[in-house]
């Protein structure tokens, strides 16, 4: 209960915050992380919450972007383009996705790894160049409806994969990742769930590619297609938390505070750095930064009781 | 031989055996009978070293080897022919052989070992060449014996090799293991869930259940216990 | 007709070139059942090796192999202890799961590492005969390409030699199929996963300075990773003359891409084939079931 006040009041602060702060480069910060935070936590149902590690979410992301940027400077509504992008997304996912699921494991990171570096080839050949705003758009380019989409795309996904995590459906999803055979045995339709899980996944991040082509006045066609949409949203998710609400959230906010801190320099140091504190994450903090405060406890209780960990 | 003082093993959280005791003497030919499920492969796993007991120890002429790696112990002259055979079933019959051979003292010995096995398993030799998972259920049963067999093991651990054969075959086996103990003095333990045959090649017997011993003695009484006779003969 | 040839004899080149370059995954996979999808990233690093050696020491891409591949088991060896020591704690499925996970860190550290240390710009090495090519009627064999392949051909044939008739080479046979038997077998599994990860290593170290020979820069972990793999699934895990067919099927698919669509889709025609056979013949074209 008091998590859902907290959260609240956390979402109406928020949403205040344009009216009072107007350095917009706060604004942009909370934009990003509203924009990794939707995007990891696409990725965090199919992978955190089923266990299924896919490292072509760049497919959906970019899918999303490209339907709605032609939708949209084509005169619709952002609003309808980024459903219209989210839903091109899910119809994508079921004609290469869903079929992915024959694969397990390995297979599957690699095929879906496989499946992205398809689209980016695909769309930088057949979308050469870039993708401007048209001028009257671009005159009345303001942070105030970008940053409220982002507000509002983060809060639903939140909301979402909260939801999830409390449903039958978000356990019948924890049940395959922890043991898809004992799962089968007591009657959960592998299949069924797991295409759930990716549609649901795909969905979000279509939507996600959608703020990310509302927010981005003008980029190469490409470059939401980009690997780097697969990768980040796994470390986030892993370093964060996989498979818990708020471990994307906290993800994402570190990935964006290091990301501001090397701007400057040369090349990506905050996916070395991530990259880093991953495979010490993988190592020693499966659960990620949600899980450090528990961690601790249970060493104390070592102590304590003398049991083996 | 081989002592197994008060072992208890875990798999995990599971007990799989309670305080197991018992002694095999160089030169014996010891059987370990109980249905299924009882631990007789638990017992040899652990003898070899693949699985460490959680209490208790084990020794070899004298030595404790329940801490010693798994892959060392055949190199102490304890060799196990699993359950199943796990033979390496893309490899040729004679690769699996010389895998047989492989630690550093049994190197120099291969010729003069592969001449003694094809006394004794005369079908291993016409097969040289082919995949070993070719070849039939009871040639494979010889050939993992063979395998075994080429490291000069003072001490031969075999399980369950009757299961998915024959019983015309599993008797020759049997029948050439009897005489490889004869002629060389093999040390052999057996782990069996055909019980007439298992005590039948054996000087003693060990019987478990639900990972305890629950009884002992020489093959031929054990044969004719009321016991054994009730419980695995289904007489009486 | 002559851009048929010519085409197909870029093809073969190449395939060449891609079964080196899965040499080294495909070893360790089928030890170790560890995917490590960082191979990429090593090869690329061999490849800033190689020109770091050639600028400042003049010595020759072919000849550097000779220290570039002992300087690179050492690192493998060295990883794989301080490495496998954190994973033992994990339970079997988990461990695949973490291996290539780490892997895939590795595998971004390694390419943001190289962006930071040389730049995203395009290197190479450009030894006396770089640009020369042998004429055979019309079509054109370049010098590198010839050695390259020449080289691969070698390596493959030492490795399966090594594999066949040492004592050794037949224990990572044995580890590979079966664990278990292996150790009741006196093998010490651990220490052949140990040195068959540093070979995997060393092995990324010879591709490594063939691909220094042409423009790279550190975007190409990401393309020789994919490469590598795409050769795994067509070779079948444990295959090890599966894998140079695998490498030259790779680069046949390829070139009849290039034929018939154009040099931009190349890439496509390679990952398309990929997706395939993982979804129809995952055990690959030459090899056992994975």
């Amino acid at each position: 209960m008091k998590h859902i006040l907290l959260a609240t009041s956390i979402v109406i602060c928020l949403a205040l915050v344009p009216l009072v702060i107007t350095k917009e480069y706060i604004l942009n910060l909370i934009i990003l992380v509203s924009l990794y935070t939707v995007l990891s936590q696409s990725w965090n149902i199919l992978g955190g919450y089923t266990g299924q590690v896919s490292l072509g979410h760049s497919t959906f992301f970019g899918m999303g972007a490209l339907v709605f940027r032609y939708l949209w400077i084509g005169g619709l509504s952002p609003y309808l383009a980024l459903g219209a992008g989210s839903i091109s997304s899910l119809l994508l996912a079921s004609a290469i996705g869903f079929p992915a699921f024959k694969l397990k494991g390995h297979y599957f990171a690699i095929g879906t790894l496989a499946l992205a570096m398809i689209a980016l080839i695909t769309v930088q050949n057949v979308f050469p160049g870039v993708s401007f705003i048209p001028p009257q758009y671009l005159k009345g380019y303001s942070l105030f409806p970008i940053y409220y989409m982002a507000l509002i795309l983060g809060t639903v996904t939140i909301v979402l994969v909260y939801g999830l995590s409390r449903s039958k459906l978000g356990l019948a999803l924890v049940s395959i990742r922890e043991d898809e055979d004992a799962a089968e045995a007591i009657g959960i339709n592998i299949f069924k769930y797991k295409v759930i899980s990716m549609s649901l996944s795909t969905l979000i991040a279509g939507l996600g590619g959608g703020l990310f082509s509302f927010y981005v006045a003008s980029y190469y066609y490409y470059v939401p297609f980009d690997l780097g949409w697969s990768f980040d949203p796994v470390l986030i998710s892993f370093i964060g938390g996989a498979g818990t609400v708020a471990g994307p959230i906290l993800g994402s906010l570190v990935f964006v505070i290091l990301k501001e801190l090397f701007a400057i320099s040369l090349g990506q140091i905050n996916v070395l750095i991530f990259g880093i504190v991953f495979i010490f994450t993988v190592l020693f903090f499966p659960k990620g930064i949600i899980g450090i405060p528990k961690l601790l406890q249970k060493k104390k209780l070592s102590v304590v009781s003398m049991k083996e960990i | 031989m081989l002592e197994v003082e008060n072992v208890d093993v875990h798999y995990g959280d599971i007990q799989a055996l309670w305080n197991i005791s018992f002694k095999v003497g160089d030169g014996e030919i010891v059987s370990l009978i109980g249905s299924n499920g009882a631990g007789k492969t638990t017992v040899l796993k652990t003898i070899s070293g693949i699985l460490r007991p959680t209490k208790g120890n084990v020794s070899i002429n004298g030595i404790r080897s329940d801490a010693i790696p798994a892959h060392e112990i055949v190199e102490m002259g304890v060799v196990l022919i699993p359950e199943g055979r796990r033979l390496f079933r893309d490899m040729t019959v004679f690769e699996n052989l010389e895998l047989g051979g492989y630690i550093a003292r049994a190197r120099p010995l291969k010729n003069q070992n592969l001449k003694w096995i094809f006394e004794m398993f005369p079908v291993v030799e016409n097969r040289m060449s082919q995949l070993a998972g070719t070849l039939s259920g009871g040639e494979q049963q010889m050939l993992a014996i063979a395998r075994g067999l080429m490291s000069e093991p003072k001490l031969l651990l075999v399980d369950e090799l009757s299961l998915g054969l024959a019983p015309l075959i599993v008797k020759n086996i049997y029948d050439t293991l009897k005489e490889i103990n004869r002629s060389r003095k093999m040390t052999i333990l057996v782990v069996e869930q055909n019980v007439r045959l298992a005590l039948e090649i054996a000087d003693r017997g060990y019987i478990i259940e639900n990972g305890r011993i629950i009884g002992e003695g020489k093959g031929s009484d054990l044969l004719k216990s009321d016991q054994v006779k009730s419980a695995y003969l289904a007489i009486g | 007709m002559l851009k048929f040839f010519q085409i197909l004899s870029y093809g073969i080149i190449n395939g060449g070139l891609y079964g080196l370059v899965a040499l080294g995954l495909s070893l360790v996979f089928g030890v170790m059942n560890y995917l490590n999808v960082a191979h990429g990233g090593l090869i690329m690093l061999a490849s800033y090796v190689t020109f770091l050696i050639f600028s400042s020491l003049h010595i020759d891409p072919f000849l550097s192999i000779l220290l570039v591949t002992p300087a690179f088991f050492v690192i493998g060896w060295v990883l794989f202890k301080v490495l496998y020591q954190s994973l033992m704690k994990f339970t079997e499925g988990e461990k695949i799961k973490n291996s290539l996970l780490i892997s895939f860190g590795l595998l971004l550290i390694f390419a943001n590492l190289a962006i930071l240390l040389w730049t995203a710009d395009e290197r190479a090495v450009a030894p006396w005969y770089t640009g020369k090519v042998f004429d055979v009627f019309g079509v054109r064999l370049p010098y590198t390409g010839l050695g390259g392949l020449a080289l691969a051909i070698t390596v493959i044939i030492a490795l399966h030699l090594f594999l066949t008739r040492t004592y050794f080479g037949k224990a990572i046979r044995a580890v590979s199929l079966d664990h278990e038997a292996a150790t009741l077998m006196g093998i010490n599994v651990n220490k052949v996963c140990l040195v068959a990860f540093s070979i995997g290593f060393a092995l990324a170290g010879i591709p490594g300075v063939l691909t220094s020979l042409h423009a790279f820069n550190p975007a190409i972990s990401f393309d020789l990773t994919n490469k590598a793999l795409v050769v795994l699934i067509l070779a079948g895990v444990g295959s090890i003359k599966g894998v140079l067919i695998g490498g030259l099927f790779l680069g046949a698919v390829e070139a009849a891409g290039v034929y018939l669509v154009g040099t931009p889709y190349r890439e496509v025609f390679g990952l398309i084939l990929f997706v395939l056979i993982l979804m129809f013949r995952p055990q690959g074209l030459a090899g056992k079931k994975a």
